[in-house]
């Protein structure tokens, strides 16, 4: 019997979680970059939601594994040809990087428990350039990883920048979400930046459809998710909330809140077509 | 040519047509070499389709029988972790219908390029083989692979990877392979690969001059030569064969340049919504100043 949905719903999860955690953070250094790092808040509540993510989806990886136990094979060796074996090691300096940028904030606020921590305050701005840089990189590999198979519906590059575009719309509902939340003020940009990601997302999405043998998604078996799920629940729904949201003189952040849940919802739906759909029709 | 604004526009679309076009086939891929490079070589015009070759391989693997879903023992009808080896009927209505599909042991294996641990690995002889204490069962294998060989194991030992390894045991003992030991009719044949191709070169224009004027060599070149070659009376795809194998990494390097390109279009996208929120923020704090 041909390895059939090899891969369940722990990878999609995996990929969806690692996605949401770099494309986080990688949105919130951009925007810090470009406002003359005014913007740290952004940072760490980047970092806030993105740990817990890659962990939580670092152990759906370890789920899926048929021999759990032996996960510490993948960190004793690298290699350069195989993107899992890079994946592996960009998410655990992820990670590291993610815990010590954390251990520093924690100092900054002078609690008593935290000062020893202080030590590492003179690296902060090389810790968060480390995650900087790795963070496009983790978010390109959830592509890369399928991409470098021979399914059909994965082998594309296009599937790669889907990836990085879905996950940078993703994390930055994610940041969304957590500051609405936390009664934070949303400034009109954030509302832009969101609308201008989700639009190229569908830009992407149709050109990677046009890229490979998408029949099975487009009009076969999982067409009523793709159409449903991803079209409507992860862009248009969204996309039209925002744009009307920032039509409005005053921009409510309850609209801006639904918009990130359904983004987020439609990342995890995006992901599984695309793992699901690859597997059943090879 | 400045990099104007409607020349970097140019650019830009050129790149962005040039990510739809089908991924081709690396040509930088380094081949590798081998010592004492072995293989072995199945004729299909002498495959009477006995299965000898597959039985042998259940009993020197020690490879448990597969039961259908009524609970009988049965011929297994494809690939699977507890059937290495399998002779499939390509094309009832030809003279010759039978193939033997097992691991075609691939120079440019996918299997080993994207193992993330190495216990997918060559032997000095050009051997494809999946260390058990090694493996994670992760899967990549499987899915990497352009003939669908690997698969996962299941029950006591859950979850490696399996496939065929060319008999290494019975190799190390000066002995051939099970499945050529057990062949009944010298369809199958173990010996140095470049031996074996000499011979299957002369086989092929035999049989061209007997009528089968498709006949060919499956794995002389593909995927940098097979070490399981195949002499076909027809062309690869009669036989459930992709006509031009690729190494699953073949599109890496694009793949990644790809997703990095992406990140960086991204930028410049929303940079100048977030130049614009600087400039007003610092335009209020000087009116305020003022």
């Amino acid at each position: 019997m041909h390895n059939e949905l090899l891969w369940k719903w722990q990878i999609w999860l995996y990929l969806w979680a690692a996605g949401v955690a770099g494309g986080g953070y990688f949105i919130a250094s951009l925007i810090n970059v470009f406002t003359g790092f005014t913007q740290e808040k952004l940072l760490k509540y980047s970092i806030s939601i993105g740990l817990p993510f890659v962990i939580f989806g670092t152990l759906m990886l370890l789920i899926d594994l048929g021999r759990m136990e032996r996960f510490w094979h993948l960190m004793v060796r690298f290699y350069f040809h195989s993107p899992m074996s890079i994946g592996t090691w960009v998410i655990t300096f992820w990670i590291i990087c993610g815990f010590l940028l954390i251990l520093i904030w924690l100092s900054e606020m002078n609690l008593p428990l935290f000062k020893w921590c202080s030590r590492f305050s003179n690296f902060k701005n090389l810790i968060g350039g480390i995650e900087f840089v790795l963070s496009p990189i983790l978010i390109a590999y959830t592509g890369v990883l399928l991409s470098c198979t021979n399914i059909p519906l994965w082998k594309s590059y296009l599937l790669p920048p889907l990836f990085v575009i879905s996950a940078s719309s993703t994390g930055l509902a994610a940041i969304l979400l957590v500051m609405i939340v936390r009664g934070e003020e949303i400034h009109h940009v954030m509302g832009q930046t969101s609308v201008l990601l989700s639009m190229f997302e569908a830009i992407t999405l149709v050109l990677f459809l046009l890229s490979v043998p998408s029949h099975i998604i487009v009009k076969g078996a999982l067409s009523f998710a793709f159409w449903g799920g991803v079209v409507v629940v992860a862009l248009f729904i969204p996309l039209w909330l925002k744009l009307w949201n920032l039509g409005q003189e005053r921009e409510s952040d309850k609209l801006l809140m639904i918009a990130a849940w359904w983004i987020l919802l439609g990342g995890v739906i995006l992901r599984a077509i695309i793992v699901i759909g690859g597997q059943v029709s090879a | 040519m400045s990099l104007n604004r409607r020349n970097f526009l140019k650019i830009l679309g050129i790149s962005s047509g040039g990510l739809l076009l089908k991924p081709v086939k690396s040509k930088a891929s380094n081949k590798k070499s081998f010592k004492n490079e072995i293989a072995v070589l199945y004729d299909a015009s002498k495959c009477v389709g006995c299965k000898s070759c597959q039985n042998a391989c259940k009993r020197v693997n020690g490879l448990p029988p597969e039961i259908s879903a009524n609970g009988l023992y049965d011929a297994p009808l494809e690939l699977s972790e507890k059937t290495w080896s399998l002779i499939e009927l390509a094309k009832p209505k030809d003279k010759h219908p039978f193939f033997f599909k097992r691991c075609f042991h691939c120079t440019e294996a996918s299997c080993v390029n994207v193992c993330p641990t190495g216990a997918c690995h060559h032997l000095s002889n050009g051997v494809v083989v999946i260390d058990q204490n090694w493996c994670i069962g992760c899967g990549y294998c499987a899915q990497a692979c352009p003939f669908e060989v690997p698969h996962l194991g299941e029950g006591e030992e859950k979850s490696t990877a399996r496939k065929c390894f060319l008999c290494i045991q019975r190799l190390k003992k000066g002995e051939k392979p099970g499945c050529v030991a057990n062949c009944t009719t010298g369809a199958l044949q173990f010996g140095k690969r470049k031996d074996l191709i000499t011979y299957a070169r002369i086989r092929v224009d035999e049989l061209k001059k007997q009528g089968y004027e498709n006949a060919n060599i499956y794995g002389d070149n593909e995927l940098g030569g097979l070490h399981h070659i195949s002499i076909l009376l027809d062309k690869p795809s009669v036989y459930g064969l992709p006509e031009s194998p690729q190494v699953a990494t073949s599109i890496m390097a694009e793949s990644w340049l790809s997703g990095l390109i992406g990140a960086g279009l991204l930028s410049v996208l929303i940079m100048p919504f977030w130049l614009a929120f600087k400039k007003e923020k610092k335009d209020s704090k000087e009116g305020q100043n003022a």
